[in-house]
């Protein structure tokens, strides 16, 4: 994004993975559109959706949330997913195996990181491992969680400076037993496209349920608060001090503004033309709201 | 975003966080089997998941998980100058739980904790022992349900029961236990005790209905207190916090009069009265969570870092209070909170 202010901000849900081949039955799920606008990275978009390609790796993948994340600030009822294939540590588990992340456990520091467990999900669940380097079969004993991956705890670090922990998802699907050198890029297009109606209804679902809390003061009631403010020249811990008495007033009552205005009109309060004059009236003012 | 579609949520206790080192404690196991479904995640420290950055509180509140862990000392507190002492010296309080399966709106833990899951330190034998070495010197007065409601837990926790067990062996200990609850399956199987206090939390009908979700109602309440007092239990009754509402002294009028129809005030230990209380911080951070709450949004006054109610609305509440409660009890036995 060299600069450029996006026009609509308003995404809902922000999806990472790591390579293009696991971004493209998704981009053809959603019918989303290339946005040429970001140079450092491949990212598609609809209204509703956008997903960026972070490149494998731990720190990649960090750069990628940071960058998007950056352009459009998510607020607070948008959600991050992170989807991507993962190696699992154990045969007996069938490749297309769909896990939801509890925990994150990254190789190269030691560190664990915990998305919330809040919502209801049709996965299976586990822990996974991040690791800058893949993992090999070999050293499968040597991983305390069941999958790995090379992007989960870098997709979390730099999310979590965005979102909270229960708006970030990690779903990965089970590719391989920890050759991951060894797969094709259409096989891992096809793992990830046969579970994408499943992982889309869900997060979809998910999204829909949630709703932001509307401010408490609307707009009419901000300018006629600002308005007093100015009149009175009331210093910054008394604008303090009403806006409180008027959000409490409001959350009891429903309505303050027949309050003010009968302040207002008041006509021995204005103007103020001194410190003394501002004492007065504020005080007066407040009386409205006792 | 505070609120959330319950159909999408995971129930309570769907996930038991369990650090490493308490896996095989007794009471670990004991939980553990409470909660055949939960998914377990073992983890290190319970602070790693508890302590993470930018949780939200209200959110996990409405799907609560439970972390296992072990506490690490300090294992009491001195208690808080927030907090009515009943004329006790050698104050203090235990956390064996944090956070609670209530939701009362005024509620501090809220503003004092990241996050709104439910720790359980499982090593109460480790409390125990910090007790009875304080116990060496002088006598100890001792809450052990300020950060949580245990009595509300004891269907799974068994916590109350072993507070009970231990307080038998100590005369010098007094020990109270704050509730809303109204657990008569949990009274059944705890033996009363000349130093362990049963201290039930009573608000009006109007606070219950529109501010402490999930509590059982004042009836419901009064009815176990009732029970607790034909029992032989040591009950303390505690109108605090009282939440200046519309209406506050009808609200409370009546309040009291129920009470004490419903109970023999002959047999009440004491009664504590006091106005809403909190530390500014905890206060900013709850208005931040709950924008919407009224009873939070009061334009409280700041005196030493402290919000409470102006002084006259303050003393008009705790004077009323107390004129209707005098009428029931001796004075001797009303602490007010100033
Ligand atoms: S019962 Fe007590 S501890 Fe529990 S939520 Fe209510 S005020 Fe908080």
């Amino acid at each position: 994004m060299h600069g450029v202010v996006p026009e609509d901000t308003d995404f809902m849900i922000m999806i990472f993975t790591a390579l293009y081949c696991e971004a493209k039955p998704i981009i053809r799920f959603f019918g989303l559109k290339k946005d040429t606008g970001h140079h450092l990275f491949q990212v598609f978009k609809n209204d509703d959706i956008i997903l960026l390609v972070t490149k494998p790796g731990i720190v990649n993948a960090a750069i990628g949330v940071t960058h998007l994340c950056s352009a459009y600030p998510p607020n607070p009822s948008d959600l991050l997913l992170n989807i991507g294939i993962c190696g699992a540590g154990d045969r007996n588990i069938p490749t297309g195996t769909v896990y939801l992340c509890n925990k994150i456990y990254e190789m190269d520091t030691g560190i664990y990181f915990y998305p919330d467990m809040i919502f209801a999900h049709p996965f299976e669940e586990s822990g996974i491992v991040s690791s800058s380097n893949p993992v090999s079969e070999k050293h499968s004993a040597d991983i305390p969680e069941l999958l790995a991956d090379m992007e989960a705890s870098g997709i979390y670090r730099a999310g979590i400076l965005f979102f909270q922990p229960h708006q970030m998802f990690f779903i990965k699907i089970v590719s391989d037993y920890l050759q991951s050198d060894k797969i094709d890029s259409s096989i891992v297009s096809e793992l990830i496209g046969q579970n994408i109606p499943e992982i889309t209804a869900w997060i979809t679902r998910l999204h829909d349920g949630m709703t932001n809390s509307s401010p408490v003061f609307s707009p009419e009631e901000e300018k006629m608060l600002a308005e007093v403010s100015k009149n009175l020249r009331l210093t910054v811990s008394m604008q303090n001090q009403l806006r409180q008495a008027a959000r409490y007033y409001k959350l009891q009552h429903g309505n303050f503004s027949a309050n003010l205005s009968s302040f207002i009109k008041k006509e021995n309060v204005l103007p103020v033309k001194n410190k003394h004059e501002r004492k007065r009236a504020f005080e007066q003012l407040m009386r409205e709201f006792a | 975003m505070n609120s959330l579609c319950v159909n999408l949520l995971n129930p309570p206790f769907s996930h038991i966080y369990i650090e490493k080192g308490v896996v095989d404690h007794p009471n670990t196991v004991k939980i553990l089997s409470r909660f055949p479904k939960s998914t377990q995640v073992i983890i290190k420290h319970y602070k790693d998941i508890f302590n993470r950055s930018r949780q939200n509180y209200p959110v996990q509140k409405q799907s609560q998980n439970l972390i296992i862990a072990e506490k690490r000392p300090p294992f009491v507190y001195r208690g808080s100058p927030l907090c009515q002492n009943f004329g006790n010296d050698n104050f203090y309080y235990a956390n064996t739980v944090i956070n609670c399966v209530y939701n009362c709106e005024y509620c501090y833990l809220q503003g004092m904790y990241p996050s709104a899951n439910i720790v359980v330190f499982v090593n109460l034998d480790d409390i125990f022992g910090d007790v009875r070495k304080l116990l060496k010197s002088d006598p100890v007065y001792l809450c052990i349900s300020y950060d949580t409601d245990l009595l509300a837990l004891e269907g799974f926790l068994g916590f109350s029961e072993k507070w009970f067990e231990f307080a038998r062996f100590y005369p010098h200990l007094t020990v109270e236990l704050r509730t809303k609850s109204a657990n008569l399956n949990s009274l059944e199987k705890l033996t009363p005790q000349e130093n362990v206090i049963l201290a039930w939390t009573l608000s009006c009908e109007y606070v219950w209905e529109k501010y402490e979700h999930g509590t059982p109602s004042p009836m419901q309440r009064l009815n176990c207190i009732e029970k607790a007092l034909a029992k032989g239990f040591q009950i303390r009754l505690c109108f605090d916090p009282v939440i200046y509402i519309k209406d506050w002294e009808d609200e409370y009028g009546r309040l009291i009069e129920k009470v004490f129809r419903e109970l023999p005030a002959g047999k009440i230990k004491d009664v504590s009265i006091g106005g809403f209380r909190i530390p500014c911080d905890y206060l900013k951070d709850m208005r931040k969570n709950n924008p919407n709450s009224a009873i939070i949004n009061y334009p409280f006054n700041a005196v030493n870092d402290v919000y409470s109610y102006p002084p006259d609305l303050s003393d008009r509440m705790n004077s009323y209070m107390l004129g209707l409660i005098r009428k029931y009890m001796p004075e001797e036995k009303i602490f007010t909170w100033k």
